[in-house]
């Protein structure tokens, strides 16, 4: 039984608004998404959005409730898993226990009838790109979590998948290890030129793996974009939030002006620039603890911070401190601060960022309000 | 069984070098005595009987140590009770092993199904098979409902003979030993990861292949295991086939032979000859089955990380 | 963290009942093969209350007249007193015994450890005729064969392995850290066991005690060998009776068979309410509940 080979060559991987329901539960509600032959697209939310419910409705093993998935202009939503040639590394790796590396590598040529001398070939080229040439006749319980790690991508890699999904393959890693395996997946990607559909909930491994990040939250996309944008230009607070601006405080809106917005509140005054449309008499400003910074009492939006908490992390201090009436604010400094000490900061008006008021935002618990001692 | 650190031991501080030191170090301690009322309860009540069955054979009321075992080997009548146990007892671990598998299968994520038919099953490994012989006695006699059906739809013209021959036997042991089957087969196909059959189908697997490549080599285990159980609840056959074989010839099988020389001929000698044999054959068939088993068998059905 | 909880192979399709031939091939085996069972019951206690039944598809009338015929003619009730003594005391000297020993074989490592695992596990792998008739000769030497305390004593044979062997598994996901804590709180050994250990292991102990006293009730052979004509279990009163039939309506062997399924149903379903079906029959901890 031989089956096709594919070449591996499509334009496109489109999902036409997917949805799928666990009972009322819209785990995926309506996801449209277009991904280009070559391109590493990250899905990227915290635990429970949806992301890896919609990997698993790509590599067919979740049915969808409804939408369509197409490569090209043939539709593959209606394929079962197996005949979609999709490679997938999964979180906890999957590795048959009772097979050798070389075996686990080989299943997926074996199963298609693939010629005995084309499989050993191909083994042989897929544990190389993993470095991990010498471990063919080991079993996945003798391997270390970063080795079966690397069995688990050369066990997708040999077939030559159209598209290689990717379910956080880290999340099982620690930290060093994890630092060196995704330099080691965008090498593969870089190399390969492997179309990546990748889910993630750690930002910063999105960010540094991806050419395009999709957020999602319960279910639908938040925002689509390069990780430069996604980073820097957050589409709402959700992302900003989820994307490390930790300080996500109401004001009020005094004056706005296309996208410089004026605010007041807490007993300082800030300018800002809004991101989407800022309409009514408050709005939510993100700002990034880095971006907080010290000196320059002159400046527009500087303002005194008087510091509660301070932990020493190494290269810098990350400090909290209350703006006049008692707003916690998170900064970052390389001058040590002690609690009580008051310090002049400023953040630069285009690293405010201006939402609308949203609910979401207003009962975030960063903002709770600490008493002023 | 691994055993975890225990924090929970008493600590107590001996002097390095002590006697108590050093046994301390290799695990031994006054914790173990814990362990002990249930050695002895194992020791006095199985052991010292087992050693008494084993040196009864071998004193036998008549002739040589290996008289006994001679003239059981040498009487057909006798010898032929091996053959007639095994008779019994391998076809249906076969069947009822099989048989669980198929059902079992197509039942792995159906979980309602599962709970359903577990409790379905539990009733009749629970009656036992007095109770089932009892009630086969009437509903597969000739007079019974089966036959009756079967006669008014025209499938059959003359009873069918089911009880007091190897069928009557056979099914009792169909009945009492498939819902075993079932529940053991299924609780070890249930522990296979999912995860597994969910990367074979990814990596291109078809249905039959997921079976065949990754299910049936990680089921093997456990499907070892219940042949090996299924073998030995059906090899220690008595009350039924007793009360619905043939127990002068066709099942004649080691536990009544055995039964019949100790309590109608008080040959307790012959009695514990024939009972070491059914223990050596029955450990026999399962060591075979359990070496295949770990000639068969490598890693663990679970993934071992998340 | 893979959010998603029911996870079909395959396709949109291909789910739930639409099924192939075979599949409903197999279906039908297991209704046929679930059919015969429920007639298999409905015939015994359809006889029960019969007054006669010679071939046809129910007895020519009823009466209730055979279960007090043979609550008499049987003995029933020191059969049932029998039976209950034994099973219950069965089970609570097996819980006393075992559960120590579980405790250790979960908790330690010990030289012969092996050892001692494979002596709680032979009772359970050899034929019971094997040690079950020395055993009765051993108990008739001492005088306690033929009475309750020598059924008794032979079916904790079994019961102890069985009680060590189903509570490892719960002894084992006790955190050994909870002992430690308690220790550092300043309980002495004896508290640490009786104020934390024994009401973690509650469920186990209850499941434990579940399964024997369901296996000593069920248990044949070794009552078989060593019950005396006045001390004898429902099991084996019921096999005596089917053994010798003809001189006793059968109407009063099925009633009595009635009362005995009667018995194993109250147990059982009291005993689901603890255990999974899956233990009753492997006593493994069944954790995907």
């Amino acid at each position: 039984m031989t089956r096709r080979q594919t070449d591996g060559t499509f334009e496109e991987l489109r999902l036409k608004e997917i949805s799928r329901h666990f009972g009322r539960l819209a785990a995926v509600n309506k996801v449209s998404l277009s991904v280009r032959s070559g391109e590493f697209v990250a899905l990227l939310g915290p635990s429970g959005c949806g992301k890896s419910t919609a990997l698993g409705c790509v590599a067919g093993l979740i049915p969808l409730t409804a939408g369509e998935i197409w490569l090209d202009d043939s539709r593959v939503d209606t394929l079962p898993t197996e005949r979609r040639d999709f490679g997938m590394v999964f979180q906890n790796y999957a590795l048959f226990p009772h097979l050798t590396v070389a075996r686990n590598v080989a299943f997926g040529l074996e199963v298609r009838g693939v010629k005995r001398s084309v499989v050993a070939e191909r083994v042989e080229w897929a544990l190389s790109m993993v470095q991990l040439a010498d471990y063919e006749d080991h079993y996945p319980a003798q391997l270390s979590g970063g080795q079966q790690q690397r069995v688990a991508i050369a066990r997708a890699l040999a077939p030559h998948p159209r598209i290689m999904l990717m379910d956080e393959p880290l999340s099982n890693l620690d930290a060093k290890l994890r630092l060196d395996m995704r330099s080691e997946i965008r090498r593969l990607h870089l190399q390969l030129g492997l179309t990546t559909l990748y889910v993630t909930h750690d930002q910063e491994e999105a960010l540094s793996v991806a050419d395009r990040i999709v957020v999602l939250k319960s279910g639908q996309v938040m925002q689509e974009g390069t990780p430069e944008e996604v980073y820097s230009r957050p589409a709402n607070s959700y992302v900003a939030d989820f994307m490390g601006y930790r300080n996500i405080v109401e004001f009020d809106v005094t004056e706005h002006s296309d996208s410089s917005v004026g605010l007041s509140g807490h007993g300082i005054t800030l300018r800002g620039s809004a991101v989407g449309g800022v309409a009514g008499p408050t709005a939510v400003a993100a700002i990034r603890p880095d971006d907080v910074v010290f000196g320059d009492e002159t400046s527009a939006n500087a303002f005194p911070l008087r510091v509660t908490a301070a932990q020493y992390q190494g290269r810098e201090m990350a400090f909290e401190g209350e703006l006049p009436d008692g707003q916690i604010l998170f900064a970052r400094s390389t001058v040590r601060v002690q609690p009580g000490d008051t310090v002049a900061v400023n953040v630069p008006a285009d690293r405010v960022l201006v939402y609308a008021t949203d609910d979401r935002a207003a009962k975030s618990p960063t903002r709770a309000k600490v008493p002023a001692s | 069984m691994s055993a975890a650190p225990s924090y929970g031991d008493a600590v107590t501080i001996a002097p390095i070098g002590s006697l108590r030191g050093r046994l301390k170090a290799r695990g031994i301690d006054r914790g173990l005595l814990l362990a002990v009322p249930a050695m002895v309860f194992v020791v006095l009540l199985f052991v010292y009987p087992f050693l008494y069955g084993l040196m009864l054979s071998f004193q036998p009321q008549h002739g040589d140590a290996f008289a006994s075992y001679r003239q059981f080997f040498s009487d057909g009548y006798l010898r032929a009770t091996i053959w007639n146990t095994l008779r019994l007892a391998l076809p249906v671990a076969v069947v009822n092993v099989a048989g669980a598998m198929a059902v079992a299968y197509p039942l792995r994520k159906a979980r309602r199904g599962r709970q359903a038919l577990s409790t379905a099953f539990i009733v009749p490994i629970t009656f036992g098979t007095v109770l089932v012989s009892d009630g086969m006695l009437t509903y597969l006699g000739p007079n019974g409902w089966l036959n009756q059906v079967l006669q008014d739809i025209g499938l059959i013209h003359s009873p069918l003979v089911l009880i007091h021959n190897y069928w009557g036997v056979f099914i009792s042991l169909l009945i009492t030993g498939f819902p075993f089957a079932f529940l053991l087969s299924l609780s070890h196909l249930t522990g296979i990861d999912p995860a597994f059959e969910r990367a074979a189908a990814a990596l291109g697997a078809s249905p039959w292949q997921r079976f065949r490549r990754v299910i049936l080599p990680l089921w093997a285990p456990g499907i070892g295991i219940t042949f090996c159980l299924l073998f030995m609840l059906a090899f220690a056959v008595f009350p039924s086939a007793e009360l619905v074989g043939n127990p002068s010839s066709t099942t004649h099988v080691l536990s009544i032979a055995a039964y019949f020389e100790a309590y109608e001929r008080y040959d307790y000698s012959m009695a514990c000859a024939i009972t070491i044999v059914a223990a050596l054959v029955e450990l026999l068939i399962v060591a075979v089955v359990l070496t295949w088993r770990a000639r068969a068998y490598h890693g663990a059905s679970t993934v071992g990380k998340g | 963290m893979s959010e998603e909880v029911a996870v079909a192979t395959g396709g949109r399709v291909s789910r739930g009942w639409v099924a192939t031939p075979g599949r409903w091939l197999l279906r039908a085996a297991l209704a046929f093969f679930l059919l015969n069972i429920a007639a298999i019951v409905a015939t015994v206690v359809l006889d029960s209350f019969g007054t006669r039944w010679f071939g046809g598809w129910a007895p020519h009338g009823y009466t209730s007249h055979y279960y007090s015929w043979a609550w008499q003619q049987f003995g029933l009730p020191r059969v049932l007193f029998v039976t209950g003594v034994v099973a219950v005391g069965v089970a609570v000297i097996a819980l006393l015994v075992g559960a120590p020993a579980a405790y250790i074989l979960a908790r330690r490592s010990f030289p012969g450890k092996r050892v001692a695992w494979a002596m709680f596990l032979l009772p359970l792998l050899v034929p019971p005729v094997t040690y079950g008739i020395p055993l009765a000769t051993l108990l008739y030497r001492l005088g306690i064969g033929g009475s309750l305390l020598g059924v008794l004593v032979a079916n904790l044979v079994p019961s102890v392995p069985l009680v060590v062997l189903a509570l490892t598994p719960y002894v084992e996901q006790i955190d050994p850290t909870l002992e430690g804590a308690a220790r550092a709180c300043g309980a002495r050994t004896s508290q640490v066991f009786r104020r934390v250990l024994a009401p973690l292991l509650l469920p186990g102990l209850l499941s434990a005690g579940l399964l024997v006293l369901v296996q000593t009730i069920g248990m044949f052979e070794l009552s078989f060998f060593t019950a005396g004509p006045t001390d004898q279990t429902l099991v084996v009163a019921l096999y005596y009776a089917l053994w010798a039939p003809g001189i006793r309506p059968p109407q009063a062997i099925d009633a009595m068979a009635v009362i005995y399924m009667l018995l194993c149903l109250a147990l059982l379903f009291t005993a689901l309410r603890f255990v999974s079906p899956t233990q009753m029959v492997a006593q493994v901890k069944d954790n995907r509940k």
